[in-house]
């Protein structure tokens, strides 16, 4: 199941840990200090908004993954038995 | 890596995080009237731009089957609705949200948000129709005939028309749009990659729906 990583997806890990740095320099924003802010971050109701998010999208994530790697073994094992429907259907 | 796993499906889930992020935690500028729901811009928009990607592929794919007659392009195209569709009432949902803060109500019968609703009905009765018929070769004719018209619609009808009338949306009616008035920098570096990750998704999820379809069709021809 695990393969060596190649040059191009290390770009891409690169570029994205590289922008995900810009976010933690940019967290430092003295405009955060406003009154709306501050009522929207109160009592930490906020970043609880945030974590329920995070989490929904990390299940939704894992699902889809799961999902399409059983699809892709479901469908070769598929191939090595039936023909293929485009051809099943011209033939009808 | 996960074998099998193509490499834009990790870009989609790390730009997805990164919008969810950024666009909820970083700064944005200070507004009149709109606030803090400024940042509905990484979420309501781009799942718009994605939607009619999507429907833009779906209408790729069923010229192709009318072209080609291969099932697989039929199959496609309605797997790129079904997502589109579902990113289509999450905008919905999103703008009306977004609508009762700026606007003062959830509808306000703004030609964009009419389109918008008449257009997921179109679509939804799109579904319908591939419901409707049993045959599979023939549900995949009507139903491709049936895309075509419905996105030569659907496009002037959200695009156009606004254009055409007084609409409250930015861009629209005479209104300027984001990219001249508050659109700055700090927004861009979230929006673009928002657009991207929120279009990749739906393709992906798109590609899940339709190998699900495809598997389900050769074990019906196949018995």
């Amino acid at each position: 199941m695990i393969q060596s990583p190649t040059r191009f997806s290390k770009f891409v890990f690169s570029a994205l840990a590289l922008t995900a740095l810009s976010v933690t320099a940019m967290a430092q924003d003295a405009s955060l200090d406003t009154k709306v802010n501050d009522a929207l971050r109160g009592g930490n109701k906020y970043y609880t908004v945030v974590a329920v998010l995070v989490t929904i999208f990390t299940v939704l994530f894992t699902y889809l993954v799961y999902q399409d790697i059983k699809l892709n073994r479901l469908k070769k094992d598929l191939n090595s038995k039936l023909p293929n429907t485009n051809e099943q259907n011209r033939d009808a | 890596m996960i074998a099998g796993l193509a490499w834009w499906k990790y870009l989609c889930i790390a730009l997805m995080y990164y919008t969810l992020l950024a666009g909820l935690l970083l700064p944005v500028p200070k507004l009149d009237i709109l606030h803090e729901s400024i940042r509905n811009l990484y979420y309501h928009v781009p799942m718009w731009f994605g939607m009619t990607i999507l429907l833009g592929g779906s209408l790729f794919h069923s010229l192709r089957f009318l072209a080609k007659g291969r099932l697989d392009d039929d199959q496609r195209a309605a797997s790129l609705v079904v997502v589109a569709v579902t990113f289509g009432l999450a905008g919905l949902l999103t703008g009306m949200q977004w609508a009762r803060v700026t606007w003062g109500s959830w509808w306000n019968n703004d030609p964009k948000q009419t389109g918008a609703a008449i257009g997921m009905l179109m679509y939804l009765a799109y579904l319908v129709l591939r419901g409707a018929i049993d045959d599979v070769d023939r549900k995949a004719r009507v139903a491709a005939v049936a895309n075509v018209i419905f996105f030569a619609v659907y496009v002037p009808m959200i695009f156009v028309v606004p254009r055409l009338t007084d609409s409250l949306h930015p861009g629209s009616g005479g209104n300027p749009g984001f990219n001249s008035y508050d659109l700055d920098g700090s927004m861009r570096i979230i929006f673009y990659p928002a657009v991207l990750g929120w279009t990749m998704l739906g393709f992906w999820l798109a590609d899940v729906a339709f190998k699900r379809r495809q598997l389900d069709l050769r074990l019906k021809f196949n018995g």
